[in-house]
């Protein structure tokens, strides 16, 4: 008699158990090998030209303005390195806010090993993420780099003071976005690496990049203080601080850590 | 036999403990009160609830904060200060919003009802998604005066909004912008307007009175191009004529683009409701329906980029007038202005 019903609720047990499972807990990684990777960190250093940037400090500009800074933030988004084998990798998700007073480094974990021949980013976002609502993460509307009142993400935000300023209190201050039309400010940079960026299987290694503030102010545009030095919105004077900033970071260094 | 009267439990026992349910989805969803609408013959949607699933928890705790002024700066004005139920979410007898500290804003508050079809939000289009919408009156510093970092602060101190959030989210979910956003937006999502004499006249269960016909007919002749039906408007942005306040010069969709072509354009409203929500214009500058329909009969000013739709004004007799606002009157909707679960939830 017991051992009649016995086999019922475990055949039961057995056939829910299997049932529910979720996709991801399918995945069984003892068969697969996992390809080689290497972690990646990319760091920022920041600078005046040639000199360490430090708040509150004066830099002179090639044509006798100087400034000094204050906040210096700005979107990096949608990383890719392109090794020299055809490769390329794309990091998910990718959108980070580097702050010259705070976080200067992102980390890639786990990237496929390999020579990398140039690293692809977007100084600014992209637009789909300013027009799908709220964002979290490095996105958060509440990090002062979102305009509420039209929306969009401040891709660049600079403020600072200049001797040379027209504005009465001699301040700086430049939050450059908008992400269409002719004046978007997002920009595609590209950066050569040299051959020494070669990764190894689970080795660590640091990108240096040099991320240069004086280049917002000169190169394509030269922008006079005394007439340009409040921009909060997007217009053509953002756009042109773009075209500036497109052009100033640059590589510094690759090595192990 | 006994064995078997055991068992029979302990199967049901396995069968919900094998299946966990996902912590986003409610238990007490309450499926007929809340769900997406899309009135037969409406257009499609642009916010169709992506990426955030309908659920009572998560309407209710945007119900709450609709109605807190925890959100303004020193708790004196909430989303409802401006945006009252029984006159469709718009502001009563305000031509000009007020916000924190007396202060006066420099825009007429809109009505608040199916604005899943509205592609842009404000009178000048500058948000563009229905969730990133409340940021902009919290951080206004005369709407709210607040910045929505201090917001999360505050809600974060209360044990009652870490419950509320836990319940639309799931256990241990942390207060933050995103969430507070999307539960704003849910529920003013879920303000629809489509029970009107007019909806229901189109849907057979009942007849427009001959005035009413009547004023139908002109409508379609002569304010159906904008005011497009069945939203009662394509949600352009348009000069429509008004002579520009020189106090305040606003400029309109032209603020947020920056073209000279968008100048004193400002977005195409809804008259849905329109018997309600006066006073009208984006300045609330007219008081009455009446003066409303006698500024497109003879008070267009021609200013840079109006309407060619109202070049020369749009011609209407007196009878006309009385059977056009005979047929606006049939565009109100009692359900949506009685709709308890709109309503206060701190009222009781």
């Amino acid at each position: 008699m017991t051992s009649r019903y016995l086999h019922i609720p475990l055949l039961f047990f057995i056939l829910l158990s299997g049932a529910c499972k979720k996709d991801k807990e399918v995945t069984t990684t003892n068969t697969i090998p996992t390809p080689p990777t290497a972690n990646l960190h990319i760091h920022f250093s920041h600078q005046a030209d040639s000199l360490t940037l430090f708040p509150g400090q004066s830099y002179t500009l090639p044509g006798n303005q100087s400034y000094s800074v204050d906040v210096f933030k700005y979107y990096i988004s949608n990383i890719e390195l392109h090794y020299t084998n055809g490769n390329v990798f794309k990091e998910d998700y990718s959108y980070h806010l580097i702050d010259f007073k705070g976080k200067s480094e992102i980390i890639l974990n786990k990237v496929p090993i390999g020579k990398i021949g140039l690293i692809k980013f977007m100084i600014g976002v992209d637009s789909a993420k300013n027009v799908s609502g709220p964002q979290t993460g490095d996105l958060s509307p509440s990090l002062g780099m979102f305009w509420s009142w039209n929306t969009g993400y401040i891709m660049v935000k600079f403020e600072g003071a200049s001797p040379q300023s027209g504005d009465p209190n001699k301040q700086l201050v430049y939050h450059i976005g908008g992400f269409k039309g002719l004046n978007k400010a997002q920009r595609t940079v590209f950066i050569t690496l040299p051959s020494k960026a070669t990764m190894e299987n689970n080795k660590n290694y640091e990108l240096s990049l040099i991320t240069n503030a004086s280049r917002l102010f000169y190169g394509t545009h030269q922008i006079d203080f005394s007439t340009n030095y409040f921009t909060m919105s997007s217009n053509k004077n953002a756009s042109d601080f773009a075209d500036n900033y497109m052009h100033m970071i640059s590589y510094k260094n690759f090595s192990e850590q | 036999m006994i064995l078997r009267v055991v068992f029979i439990p302990i199967i049901l026992v396995f069968f919900f403990l094998s299946c966990k349910v996902d912590p986003k989805v409610k238990p007490h969803f309450d499926e007929n009160e809340l769900k997406e609408i899309i009135p037969t013959g409406w257009p499609e949607p642009v916010y169709r609830f992506q990426n955030n699933p309908i659920n009572k928890a998560t309407f209710e705790l945007g119900r709450a904060l609709f109605y807190d002024p925890i959100l303004s700066v020193d708790s004196t004005v909430s989303c409802e200060s401006c945006h009252q139920q029984f006159v469709a979410f718009a502001h009563s007898d305000h031509a000009l919003s007020h916000g924190v500290a007396n202060q006066l804003t420099t825009r007429n508050s809109p009505a608040l009802f199916n604005l899943n079809w509205h592609p842009l939000f404000m009178h000048d289009g500058g948000v563009n998604h229905i969730e990133v919408q409340p940021l902009a009156p919290i951080n206004n510093p005369i709407e709210m005066g607040e910045n929505t970092v201090h917001v999360i602060k505050k809600l974060r101190r209360s044990a009652r909004y870490k419950k509320m959030f836990e319940d639309a989210f799931g256990k241990g979910a942390e207060i933050n912008d995103a969430q507070m956003l999307k539960a704003l937006a849910q529920f003013m999502a879920l303000m629809y307007s489509y029970n009107s004499k007019y909806d229901r006249v189109k849907r057979g269960e009942a007849e427009f009175h001959q005035d009413e016909l009547e004023g139908y007919q002109i409508f379609q002749q002569k304010c159906n191009q904008c005011h497009k039906e069945p939203l009662f408007s394509d949600f352009q942005f348009r000069n429509n004529g008004l002579s520009v306040n020189p106090a305040i010069n606003d400029s309109g969709r032209a603020h947020i683009t920056g073209l000279p072509s968008d100048r004193y354009k400002f977005k195409t409203p809804s008259l849905r409701n329109i018997t309600l929500t006066a006073p009208y214009m984006h300045d609330g500058r007219f008081n009455t329906l009446d003066q409303c329909l006698q500024h497109y009969v003879s008070g267009i000013t021609n200013t840079v980029n109006l309407a060619p739709e109202l070049q020369g004004g749009i011609p209407l007799t007196p009878s006309e007038i009385q059977k056009l606002k005979a047929f606006l009157a049939t565009l109100t909707d009692y359900t949506l202005l009685t709709d308890k679960k709109f309503s206060n939830p701190y009222a009781n």
